[in-house]
């Protein structure tokens, strides 16, 4: 490390590029403006922002200083929502071309006679079969011909394909027949985007593999090319340390590997929320918690055990379906430019429909007419009409409370009863998804933590817990830019899979044994090629199980031993306990069976670097800076509610330990905090604001 | 409350917001904690939540159609002891002749109380993977009558006020071939509606009863209002339309709809519709009922919930002992599989009060394996080898490989690589869209299936049910009507079997290889009006062959 040295955490997204800065003068962060219209300049602009901030020239002695740049983008997401990826040829096994356009036969909108099929990545003229197979065990009964493969190659070209994807039935098994072929794509297209199923998955299911190759290829040579444009634009501008791009199912990866597996980088943002989060739970923090994330647009909902956000294996992504694990994060259409409207029942409604950043909500000025949660917010006293957002803009108090009055006008109330009515409304909405996410999978959100992060998530963060039963809400050190701030804290991380689908006692032990170590060691000479700390590597094997003939499995840790030596009887104990706990019934007389084993590699941050970043989160100090007037609940007078204001940040005796009362407003750079009357708050040594409830919860859980 | 049985619009967003969650949430449960494919995999069920009247306030649609039946499953079991109910009872219930549909779909109804006093029901109905009866997943082609059908049971107690009735469990268990996975996914169902139940009481907690009252009126009523306004947008008038079914038999019965369109409600009249025949092809009223509803759920479009009041405006008649109101002791395993020719008459009629949106023809042939495999039996029933096209409507093609209209898109059928490694006597050897299946038209119906798979279990068994093999999905408005679909078994020895539409067959050697063309939806316009552009991309993709490859 260079003395000295920073880490910046760069995440891109759809409205604003937020920058972080964790050097020895504490933490910096910045918003500025994304510029979708010119990939790499939003980056290069927040870097010239944080530059001046630190008081340093340019960009390149901050560069010069930089020991780590991590960077999250939405290019890859980008390229999927907006249909402006390749055109990808296909090669697969006879029979079976049409399987990733079929997509299981699904229709998202079930009485909609107009929804049309999804638009295939790969159109049906550039899916070509050719002969070849590769039994469900492994076997091989028929190679396929290499004049078959580049004949198939030729019309695919020919037909204009820009990338290709190859995908055999069974190639999770045994890749042999799609790798020979990927071989001789590869040498027949040089230079052309190559992507083979299985070197991204090895997982039974050829609708997913087959999809994902697809997709994989589809943002391929757009995402490459970003990737490679970010990486010379800072090595001219004298960067040399290290750029890692954040991964859609959490961890960092090389930009040579985001090159490789381009699909990886969707939904990368969000990914980081949850590293953040850990933050907050080290040490002194809770072991279980639930992280909810609220920006502009939406609502994320994760759960951490014990620091851990599970991973799926099968998501959709804009109706394509993408078999790689990607971190289960639900996303519901609440943010604070979810517009609020009277339905057909004469009932309130808020979203899912958005003003996003143009016009915004009514507040912005920028000709929005619908009411927001922002503009409810507004109006109901909880936000500073002067504050100012990341791009220098102002709120309309005016402008937000004739929005509002418009539809409280048809209800009947005063617009600040409408305007509390709105929270309320949206709040529902967030309870929904928070429980969805917890009792809808066997866990009891009272006994949990909530962590709120994002600009507009502290302003509601207590109210859902208090809804919900949640007795401690944690905003985080920065909750603003929660996803940069997760990037610097992200480790190295690579990920593959052995598929096994067998009933534990039906395993071929030796064979599974061999297998796992060679996935190991390849894993291992990725990781070394990303060389930020090849000294330590941490392993972890994870199964993926279910008792036989069930279709949904579990996750479940276990050791090379446990599955491959004499222990299985442990880890079949395991299983049972998991499930018991997850659904809550065990089955000891049905057969436990592994359907994968993933092997995770995980190379973490240098020891001082993330040291640092520990250190540069704390020092907040809060003052009374003056009151606001807020409607609670369905009252018609507000009540005074003192506001206070970070001061003197980074000054390292501001520890403060006393626990002072609610209702509080808590105004700080990227977000404001709400604390209800009936709860309490202190600041951490972390700089996060810790909120209990006071008196027993009222109400149902 | 704001005004005298309004609701106040804070308070009853919130209400109806976790009334809807709770239906979700008991879905949720089920496809976790079930054991059979056809439950969590196929999700062949549909949760809701009633008031205490047993209005539907909302159900949830897996199975689109089972949704639409669950109402009067609920009702069923108020009529036959609603009032005893007591607070810690389950009901069960799948009596064809009242309220249920064919028996392998079974209902689980608990009554919701807060003290002693009823505030609601929570309820779902599911497909049983076996429920007794002659043939293994009881669809049986050779039923002549109740007798060679499923296990019927009124509505009877699974729990007695809390206590798990041990001998009722006991009767079932005895009756099933799967008795273990049978009882596992009944707790399942009953652990659904506890989930339900107890979300609804913990609301009238919060919020009381009058709110939660309040809000279900207003809500019914809003729907009403909503469905009776587009009923008013309608051309009024009195409409009719038929089509046709043929029965294991051979024999053709006529299904013959008269729809009256008289200001704010719509009358299905089926009189004249054949009697309830002599097999297995025949229907329950609810399904019928349900099918209307479905029809008219397709015809409104979204934008609108499926409550109490969406079904309120619709008025349906039909002549007891008919084939799609079918009384004891007729055989009813076909039951919801009438659907698709009930959506065809409703779909004619109609097409001459709202051209613009209705939907031309759309099938489906539904297939089961069963047999013996490495001395385990099993029966599977095949999905992803049964799914044809949707039928086309104005301005859009059909949806291909979509299942059937009662399932409407909402089932993703197995994968090829999972279902090979799970069920080791199937190989899949193709799995494709069947080029040209598609009816030609201005729209095109969207595209059937091909599948071939060698089967090597012992003394296999294939049951066959649904309809697309002797005629084609309808067009409409000069659209043309799909191919026929075609299921063969080639032999070890190379005997050939073209099987007919419903039928059970035994006796299947291992190394035998089935092939089965599903048609794709009926055609909507002449294809002579068909745009240029999109002629050349079916062309071009290969979606249309000049000639269709014929089975």
């Amino acid at each position: 490390m260079k003395p000295g040295g920073l880490i910046l955490g760069v995440d891109v997204g759809g409205t604003f590029a937020d920058v972080i800065c964790v050097g020895p003068g504490g933490l910096t962060a910045h918003k500025t403006p994304s510029r979708p219209d010119e990939p790499g300049a939003d980056v290069v602009h927040g870097l010239a922002a944080v530059a001046t901030d630190l008081g340093l020239s340019d960009v390149r002695e901050l560069l010069a200083r930089t020991d780590f740049i991590f960077h999250g983008s939405t290019v890859a997401t980008n390229t999927l929502l907006t249909s402006s990826g390749a055109r990808v040829g296909l090669v697969t096994t006879r029979g079976f071309r049409d399987i990733v356009e079929m997509r299981g036969g699904r229709r998202e909108a079930t009485f909609d006679s107009h929804m049309p099929n999804a638009p295939p990545l790969a159109p049906r003229e550039l899916r070509h079969e050719v002969v070849e197979r590769t039994d469900r065990d492994g076997a091989i009964s028929e190679r396929p011909s290499q004049s078959d493969v580049d004949t198939a190659v030729d019309a695919l070209l020919e037909g204009g394909a820009g990338a290709l994807a190859i995908a055999f039935k069974h190639s999770a098994v045994n890749p042999a027949n799609e790798a020979a072929a990927a071989e001789w794509v590869r040498a027949r297209a040089p230079g052309m985007f190559v992507s083979a199923s299985a070197e991204l998955s090895r997982r039974p299911r050829l609708y997913d593999r087959t999809s994902t190759a697809v997709v994989n290829a589809y943002v391929g040579p757009p995402t490459t090319a970003y990737v490679n444009l970010l990486r010379d634009r800072l090595m001219d501008l004298g960067f040399t340390g290290q750029l890692l791009i954040m991964a859609g199912g959490g961890g960092l990866m090389s930009p040579t590997e985001a090159a490789r597996v381009p699909v990886n980088l969707i939904l990368s943002g969000p990914a980081a929320g949850p590293v953040a989060a850990t933050l907050s739970m080290s040490a002194t923090g809770p072991r279980h918690a639930i992280l909810v994330d609220m920006g502009g647009t939406s609502f994320d909902v994760s759960v951490l055990r014990g620091g851990v956000v599970e991973t799926t294996t099968s998501h959709d992504v804009n109706r394509y379906r993408i078999g790689l694990p990607m971190l289960d994060i639900h996303t519901i259409g609440a943010g604070g430019g979810s517009i609020a409207a009277v339905d057909s029942a004469g009932l309130l409604s808020v979203g899912p429909a958005s003003a996003g950043a143009i016009p915004g909500p009514a507040a912005y000025g920028l000709g929005g007419l619908d009411p927001t949660l922002t503009d409810a917010n507004l109006v109901a006293g909880y936000l500073n009409p002067s504050a100012v957002l990341g791009n220098a803009r102002r709120l309309s108090r005016p402008l937000a409370r004739r929005a509002v009055t418009r539809i409280a006008r048809r209800l009947g109330m005063s617009p600040e009863a409408c305007a509390s009515g709105i929270r309320a409304v949206a709040n529902g909405s967030m309870v929904a998804a928070v429980r969805e996410m917890t009792v809808g999978r066997g866990l009891d959100p009272r006994t949990l933590s909530l962590i709120v992060g994002g600009g507009a998530g502290p302003l509601h963060g207590a109210e859902i817990a208090q809804e919900l039963g949640i007795r401690t809400v944690i905003i985080p050190s920065h909750a603003g830019v929660l996803c940069a701030l997760g990037m610097v804290a992200s480790d190295v991380e690579y990920e593959s899979a052995v598929s096994v689908v067998r009933a534990m006692p039906d395993i071929d032990r030796r064979a599974l044994r061999r297998k796992l170590v060679a996935v190991r060691d390849q894993l291992r000479l990725r990781l070394i090629a990303a060389s930020v700390n090849p000294g330590q590597i941490v392993e972890k094997l994870l199964c993926e199980a279910r008792y036989e003939g069930q279709f949904h499995e579990l996750l479940v840790s276990a050791t090379l031993d446990e599955l491959t030596g004499g222990n299985q009887a442990r880890l079949a104990d395991r299983f049972h306990v998991a499930h018991e706990s997850a659904y809550g019934f065990r089955s000891d007389t049905a057969r436990v069976q592994i359907v994968n084993v993933r092997v995770k590699q995980t190379s973490p941050l240098p020891v001082p670097a993330r040291r640092k970043i520990q250190q540069a989160r704390g020092g907040l100090r809060l003052v009374r800076i003056g009151g606001r007037q807020v409607f609670v609940g369905s009252g018609s007078t507000p009540v005074d509610t003192p506001v206070l204001a970070a001061v003197g940040s980074g000054s390292a005796a501001s520890e403060t330990r006393s626990t002072a009362p609610g209702p509080a407003l808590i105004d700080l750079a990227t977000t404001t905090v709400f604390v209800p009357a009936a709860w309490s708050f202190r600041v951490t040594s972390d700089g996060d604001i810790r909120m209990t409830r006071r008196r027993p919860r009222e109400g149902a859980a | 409350m704001s005004r005298k049985g309004r609701p106040d619009p804070i308070v009853g967003a919130l209400i109806r917001r976790l009334i809807q969650n709770a239906a979700r949430e008991m879905g949720i449960t089920l496809i976790r904690a079930t054991r059979s494919p056809v439950l969590f995999e196929a999700r062949d069920f549909a949760t809701g939540i009633f008031d205490r009247h047993g209005r539907v306030l909302e159900q949830h649609q897996y199975l689109p159609l089972m949704a639409f039946c669950l109402g009067p499953a609920v009702e069923a079991v108020i009529n036959a002891a609603g009032a005893n109910a007591r607070p810690g009872d389950v009901f069960i219930h799948n009596d064809p002749y009242r309220g249920g549909t064919h028996a392998m779909d079974v209902a689980v109804v608990r009554p919701i109380f807060r003290g002693r006093s009823l505030i609601g029901w929570a309820a779902c109905k599911g497909h049983m993977m076996d429920w007794g009866g002659p043939v293994p997943s009881g669809y049986n082609a050779n039923a002549r009558s109740r007798w060679d059908e499923p296990l019927r049971i009124p509505a009877i107690r699974l729990y007695i006020g809390g206590v798990r009735s041990d001998e009722t469990w006991r009767l079932i268990s005895t009756n099933v071939r799967e008795p273990d996975i049978v009882e596992h996914d009944l707790e399942a169902m009953v652990g659904s509606t506890e989930i339900g139940g107890r979300r609804i009481a913990e609301l009238v907690d919060r919020f009381g009863q009058a709110a939660f009252e309040a809000l279900a009126d207003a809500w019914i009523a809003s729907t009403r209002r909503q469905v009776r306004q587009f009923i008013r947008g309608l051309p009024r008038g009195r409409y009719s339309g038929a089509s046709e079914v043929v029965d294991s038999l051979g024999s053709s019965s006529r299904i013959e709809v008269a729809i009256d369109i008289v200001n704010s409600t719509m009358r299905f009249d089926f009189t004249g519709t054949g009697p309830q025949t002599e097999t297995f092809v025949n229907a329950p009223d609810t399904v019928t009922r349900g099918g209307v509803l479905q029809c008219m759920a397709m015809i409104i479009g979204s934008g609108v919930d499926y409550n109490a009041g969406f079904a309120a405006p619709f008025k349906v008649r039909l002549p007891a002992g008919s084939i799609l109101s079918a009384v004891y002791p007729a055989a009813v395993g076909y039951c919801l599989h009438l659907t698709d020719q009930v959506s065809e008459a409703i779909f004619r009629a109609l097409s001459q009060a709202v051209p613009e949106r209705v939907i031309a023809g759309w099938l489906q042939w539904g297939t089961t394996v069963s047999g013996t495999w490495r001395g385990r039996e099993f029966s599977t029933p095949l999905f992803f080898p049964s799914k044809g096209g949707g039928g086309a409507t104005k301005g859009a093609d059909g949806y291909d490989y979509i299942g059937s209209i009662r399932m409407a898109g909402a089932l993703e059928s197995e994968d090829v690589e999972m279902f090979e490694r799970v069920h080791g006597w199937a190989e899949i050897q193709e799995l494709a869209y069947w080029p040209g299946s598609g009816g030609r038209g201005q729209w095109r119906g969207g595209l059937g299936s091909f599948c071939q798979m060698l089967l090597s279990g012992d003394d296999m068994q294939i049951a066959a049910f649904g309809t697309g093999r002797d005629a084609g999905a309808h067009g409409l408005f000069g659209g043309q009507q799909s191919p026929r679909s075609r299921m063969e078994l080639t032999l070890p020895d190379g005997q050939l079997i073209d099987v007919p539409a419903m039928a059970n067959i035994g006796g299947i050697p291992p190394g035998t290889v089935l092939r089965k063309w599903n048609t794709g939806g009926g055609g909507f316009g002449p294809p002579s009006r068909r745009a240029r552009r999109r002629a050349n991309d079916d062309l071009r993709a290969g979606y249309v062959t000049q000639r269709t490859r014929r089975p």
